[in-house]
């Protein structure tokens, strides 16, 4: 699809560079991301890959700080800003016992002004309903865990869940936007300081 | 006619007695706002907090407003619960901030309070727990309170059509 054509359709167009570039989790020895983005019906992704994995990063000698340097990138095009992208962060790694284990979930928006961003993802796990639970869960290695990971980019049904959040990954973007003036948008210009 | 898109987070919260925190969140609208998509209330999970100092609570907020006239501007009501280390809930508080009106990303720290209630509220809520609520409908002048945390949300506000109307925002 050309871009001529997209304008015809009363569509903008949002461009994601982003990149996961480290994290911080401080009881864990190893973590992988997986990346997946989540949005509202009216958007369609163009280009890109929805889904990326990075490599495991082993906890170094030096604190608590594990580098992923995943790059992500993704062109949308949307007619209605509601439910603006969202990507889904879910971390996972061994145990002492070798077992896979999630190590945590985040979630983050993607910035609805064009530039370049920062952005702090806390991930969090969910806990054990029971102390039992963590017991078993900690000796065979079966940690609670979500299903489908990308329910924490909605709001329905959260009040349910109890988490614990165990670390925090440091993720940049650089958004570009076009033809949202044309759809009769104000403009994007504020930004987080 | 006028739109507003509400697009942003309640990012984390952070209270001074320890616990696990949650928090409910409804968005007040006057009249001559309408809710064109999305939820105007709901409530996060619970984040226990045992390594990092604030809760990280996640709970993304989207709503699309439709609007004729720009009195009653929208705002959103908090309300935080903690959890104690018994599995209690008690109300932790109440904030209220209100939605930006400039377009773009805003970072918006909402200061929490709560009713102190007397002195037999207070040695209650020292020694046993639980806490003062507000009644549905309340009247909170002169109302002894006490600040009890800080509640983070950010907010991306997208406007569309203010130019066509001669709104600047």
């Amino acid at each position: 699809m050309t871009y001529e054509s997209l304008n015809q359709k009363a569509q903008f167009v949002l461009i994601l560079n982003a990149h996961v570039s480290h994290g911080v989790f401080p009881s864990t020895s190893n973590v992988c991301v997986k990346v997946d983005v989540v949005h509202g019906p009216d958007w369609t992704v163009l280009a890109g890959q929805r889904q990326a994995v990075s490599a495991t990063s082993v906890r170094s000698d030096q604190g608590h700080k594990f580098v992923f340097d995943l790059p992500y990138h993704l062109t949308f095009s949307s007619t209605n800003p509601f439910r603006w992208p969202q990507l889904v962060i879910s971390c996972y790694g061994t145990d002492f016992l070798g077992h896979d284990v999630s190590q945590g979930y985040g979630c983050v928006r993607v910035p609805t002004t064009p530039g370049s961003h920062t952005r702090e993802v806390a991930c969090f796990t969910p806990e054990p309903s029971s102390m039992f639970q963590s017991v078993v869960g900690f000796l065979w290695g079966r940690r609670p865990e979500f299903v489908e990971p990308t329910i924490i980019a909605s709001a329905e049904g959260r009040h349910v869940t109890r988490v614990n959040t165990n670390g925090k990954i440091t993720i940049n973007m650089d958004v570009i936007l076009k033809d949202t003036k044309r759809q009769g948008f104000g403009k994007f210009i504020r930004r987080f300081v | 006619m006028a739109e507003v898109f509400i697009i942003g987070e309640i990012y984390s919260a952070h209270c001074n007695e320890e616990g696990g925190l949650a928090c409910k969140w409804n968005l007040k609208l006057a009249g001559g706002w309408r809710v064109l998509e999305g939820h105007t209330e709901g409530q996060s999970q619970v984040d226990v907090a045992s390594i990092f100092e604030e809760s990280y609570l996640a709970h993304p907020i989207d709503v699309h407003l439709i609007t004729k006239t720009l009195q009653g501007w929208p705002q959103i009501h908090l309300q935080l619960w903690q959890y104690d280390t018994y599995g209690r809930m008690q109300c932790a508080g109440y904030g209220s901030v209100f939605v930006p009106s400039q377009a773009g990303e805003h970072k918006v720290e909402c200061p929490i309070w709560r009713p102190c209630g007397g002195l037999r509220e207070r040695i209650l809520h020292r020694f046993v727990g639980g806490s003062v609520q507000l009644s549905a409908d309340p009247a909170t002048a002169r109302v002894p309170t006490i600040a009890s945390g800080t509640v983070k949300l950010r907010l991306s506000i997208i406007t569309r059509n203010f130019d066509r109307f001669g709104i600047v925002a």
